[in-house]
């Protein structure tokens, strides 16, 4: 039994103070020596509620120590735990965890909370504990405070990638990584590959490939092989395995297109192969434009001086300074001209050019043998954007019709007789994406006058812009069609620089959307499905609205479904913003897989996008990333276990021995006691009783 | 088809100027009309388009308006000249605007001084003119290496119906020399007599020197037309070849 002071040292001599004064006060005044008795017995009834005494009992007992176990929700432990299991590494934490609470609990208290980790799947809810926490850094502070705590022990049940760290001084102690998923056999896992999210046109980019084989000798033989997506071999390395089993080559790629390109790269060692897909986005660094002009021009001047003032083209122009049968009589020197390099440009140099422009260009002086035009053919089917514009020496007056593969390629009807007007005309922008229709409205809008008198777009084409002549003409000011992977806009009329007069930045709108059609940023369709790298799988669907730019709110209506292995499941599309949908794809994710959407845009019709893609989970032989949990955990001091070697029992060794500690068995507080309070005023009472039979006040 | 051909049905109104109103061929010239002590002899624009015509590819319009500065068919005619003899009166603060506006949109004034003074009263409007039409620029000659003295010709710029100037002046804007000022009279160099003699000597330096201000004339027409060009081909052998590396995987 032990005694304590409910009120604090502070009130004891007050207390003792109490009864002693009650004794100096009524001592001397004659009462009868009971009543002071009971006076006294009273104030040290009253005395001992104020010291408020505790009483206990206590003995020391054994603690069981607490673990807490954090498991990682990120998108890398939704990838398949083992090859036959069917679980997400995830569920297969939950289940290990589950299996081994029963026999954990004898002697030690356990609790589970899941954090989200990197790269969370994007709808399906992860039954989180802590939704905010997606670095492991601020699970661990978040836990400090979970209830069930303090935790003696954290395992951290993770895969390993995506997981970002607390910084290495702030990282608390007693923390046991758990890699879940990591191969205990000889397996080869997926190859990592590193590579830039967007590459420069025509400008070499470096990717580089790892893979792993899992109890790999150091020296064995392996391979590593880039691939189109069709299966043809871009590059390979033959190489050895390290001390590690990790063997990687280091690629050199460059695109000649623009957009997405995909590439696969395929693993062979230890007679396994493995492989993974990553695509890279081609995007121009600058525009390379080849201007080629007929005779000099305000049109010309107008357009060089734009393309030169823009920093995002590389131009290079020729003009037409002297036809042949011009005679200038002075002697060569005294003219400022170079001959111009037709070989050299038609045959040697025009495909380092993205776009071309054939400016009121007489390409009859080019025809002879076919060779040249037939080189800007080839140009546009490699990909190459090819403009045509018009003038007294283009289309029909400059003979196209008769120019075979050339005439071929133009996207408008052009007479086979000489078709430019001086007239003047109104121009029709129609729904195309090139179009700008604010340029040719409005107040202020020019009268452009002088063109060749197209007619419609041909079959295949697209028209831009219409036109209608002051003479009641009409036909295609300008139309576009898709010739191989490159386009072929025809432009009607030179007189484009009347936009520049005109002010408003008509010209710069005209032009940057024209030639943004050109080089391929600008697409025709307005709905288009895109399958990004993650795992699961999203879809990503951008709409454009009517004018070809970005939805900015979400007025689309998307009817989407993905059918292949698994059956035909919906898919739910989510507005981002900027255009921008996207959705998860649900399980199964085997095989070849199909997306198709039909979007409308405020109640029309807006284009339906289909897409054929093959969602790749990383492989069951995929490291874990033990080595990188490893490299984390070793300056933090925590420890790092594979999920399968670990036992109930291996798990209890990793916990600290039970503590003892002391506890209260009994205790009691008599000075809180309402039968204290009743024994003052009994003693008062027969204090007061006594004196009166005394008779005394 | 169809819907290309709904599309033209709802071509939007305007009211264009008249056929004859619109210039033809790739470059056309428009005297600016600034009263009756500035205009060009009669038969300039004809021999000095003639000249053109024969020597390059460039295909003028023999129409050669007069427009006053605030005339809407300014539009169609980027090349604006004005040759004046007497000083014209001042302009209204709506003309001055509206030339500022053609010239910030890409048009070149050509000003010829047919006075045959330096320093007078045709060449301080000239000064003040361009002052006004871009501020804060004012005329200075053109530097000796300037790529108007090879627009097309080799040029030494010393060329007219006088010698009064070394090389022509100029005032930019954005680098382009938007106002070009001849105090050598550029515009009396052309004229012929029905006999096809020239209407007026060159002083002091004859044939030769009307010959220099042909080519002079021709380049500045070539300038207008092709702006920098020639800067260009300078350099267009040397972005070939980088983009030719580029292309190979060297790095340039």
């Amino acid at each position: 039994m032990s005694a304590e002071l409910g009120a604090g040292w502070a009130l004891l001599p007050a207390a003792l103070l109490l009864p002693a004064a009650a004794w100096r006060v009524f001592r001397g005044r004659g009462a009868p020596r009971a009543v002071v008795r009971l006076r006294l017995a009273s104030f040290l009834v009253l005395a001992a509620a104020l010291a408020d005494p505790l009483l206990f009992r206590s003995e020391r007992r054994p603690v069981p120590p607490r673990a807490a176990f954090l498991l990682d929700s990120g998108a890398a432990m939704a990838a398949p735990c083992g090859e036959k299991t069917g679980l997400s590494r995830r569920d297969c934490a939950a289940d290990w965890f589950r299996g081994l609470s029963p026999r954990l609990s004898a002697g030690a208290s356990a609790a589970l909370f899941y954090f989200p980790g990197a790269d969370a799947p994007l709808q399906k809810e992860a039954p989180s504990s802590f939704p905010a926490e997606r670095d492991l850094g601020a699970a661990l502070e978040r836990l400090s405070s979970a209830p069930g705590g303090p935790w003696d022990e954290v395992f951290v049940l993770t895969s390993g990638p995506g997981l970002s760290f607390p910084p290495i001084g702030a990282s608390r102690p007693g923390v046991t990584l758990i890699a879940v998923g990591a191969a205990g056999r000889r397996g080869l896992g997926e190859p990592r590959v590193s590579a830039p999210p967007f590459a420069y046109l025509h400008m070499p980019f470096r990717v580089f490939a790892e893979a792993r084989l899992e109890r790999a000798e150091a020296g064995e033989k392996a391979s590593l092989e880039l691939l189109l997506p069709d299966g043809t071999r871009v590059s390979s390395a033959a190489l050895r395995t390290d001390a590690y089993g990790v063997f990687g080559a280091t690629f050199t790629l460059r695109r000649d297109a623009p957009g997405l390109a995909g590439y696969r790269v395929r693993a062979r060692a230890g007679g396994f192969v493995s492989s993974s897909e990553f695509r890279v986005q081609a995007v121009r660094e600058k525009l390379r434009v080849l201007h080629l002009s007929g005779p000099p021009s305000f049109d010309y001047a107008a357009l060089r001086a734009h393309l030169k003032s823009d920093p995002g083209v590389d131009l290079v122009s020729f003009v037409i300074l002297r036809d042949p049968e011009d005679t200038v009589g002075v002697p060569e020197a005294e003219l400022s001209l170079i001959p111009f390099p037709a070989h050299d440009i038609f045959l040697k140099d025009l495909g380092n050019f993205d776009v071309l422009i054939l400016h009121s260009f007489d390409l009859r002086r080019f025809a002879i043998g076919g060779i040249y035009l037939q080189a800007v053919e080839r140009f546009v089917a490699g990909g190459g954007g090819l403009l045509v514009i018009g003038g007294p020496r283009a289309f029909g007056s400059g003979g196209y019709a008769s120019l075979g593969a050339f005439a071929a390629l133009l996207p408008a009807e052009v007479s086979s007789s000489p078709d430019h007007s001086r007239e003047t005309f109104s121009v029709v922008p129609a729904p195309h994406p090139a179009a700008s229709p604010e340029v040719f409205g409005g107040p202020g809008a020019p009268v452009p006058a002088g063109l060749n008198l197209l007619g419609g777009p041909v079959g295949g084409a697209s028209l831009i812009y219409g036109y209608r002549g002051a003479s009641g003409a009409s036909g295609a000011l300008a139309a576009a069609r898709a010739h191989g992977r490159g386009r072929v806009v025809a432009l009607a009329s030179p007189s484009t620089w009347t936009l520049k007069a005109a002010g408003g930045g008509r010209y710069s709108a005209f032009w940057d959307r024209l030639l943004s059609f050109l080089d391929g940023t600008l697409g025709l369709e307005r709905a288009t499905l895109e399958a990004g790298g993650s795992y699961p799988p999203r879809l990503r669907l951008r709409v454009l609205d009517e004018n070809y730019l970005p939805l900015e709110r979400d007025t689309a209506t998307v009817e989407a479904e993905v059918s292949g292995a698994g059956g035909a499941r919906g898919l739910d599309f989510y507005f981002r913003g900027a255009g921008v949908y996207e959705a998860e794809v649900p399980p199964p994710y085997g095989g070849r897989l199909t997306a198709s959407a039909r979007v409308s845009v405020s109640g029309r019709p807006a284009g339906r996008a289909r897409l054929s893609f093959s969602p790749r989970a990383p492989s069951a032989h995929e490291p874990a990333g033990l080595a990188s949990l490893q490299a984390a955990a070793a300056p933090r001091g925590w420890r790092v276990a594979r999920m399968e070697d670990l036992s109930a029992e291996g798990l209890a060794a990793l916990l600290p021995p039970a503590a003892e500690e002391e506890a209260r068995s009994w205790s009691a507080a008599p000075g809180r006691s309402p039968w204290l309070l009743a024994l003052f005023l009994l003693l008062l009472a027969a204090e007061l009783s006594l004196r009166r039979l005394a008779g005394r006040d | 088809m169809k819907r290309a051909a709904l599309l033209l049905a709802s071509a939007l109104c305007c009211t264009p100027p008249a056929a004859g109103e619109v210039p033809s061929g790739n470059f056309a010239l428009a005297e600016l009309d600034l009263g009756p002590g500035c205009r060009a002899p009669e038969g300039t624009w004809k021999e000095a388009f003639d000249f053109i015509r024969l020597n390059t590819s460039v295909e003028p319009d023999p129409e050669v308006p007069r427009l006053a500065p605030g005339d809407p068919r300014l539009v169609y005619h980027p090349f604006l000249a004005v040759s004046c003899s007497k000083a014209p009166p001042a302009l209204s603060y709506s003309a001055i605007t509206a030339l500022r506006l053609h010239l910030s949109a890409g048009g070149t004034l050509l000003l010829n001084n047919s006075s045959g003074a330096r320093g007078g009263s045709v060449e301080r409007w000239a000064r003040d003119f361009a002052g006004l039409l871009l501020p804060g620029a004012g005329l200075e000659p053109l530097p000796p290496g300037h790529v108007l003295f090879k627009s097309f010709f080799i040029s030494r710029g010393r060329g007219g119906r006088f010698d009064l100037q070394a090389v022509p002046e100029a005032a930019f804007r954005s680098d382009r020399a938007a106002v070009i000022y001849s105090a050598n009279d550029l515009a009396g160099i052309w004229p012929v007599s029905a006999a096809g003699a020239p209407v007026y000597p060159c002083l002091p330096g004859g044939e030769p020197q009307r010959l220099e201000g042909r080519r002079l004339f021709l380049n500045i027409v070539m300038y207008a037309l092709t702006g920098s060009y020639k800067e260009d081909a300078v350099h267009q052998p040397f972005l070939i070849e980088k983009m030719r590396r580029l292309s190979s995987g060297e790095t340039p």
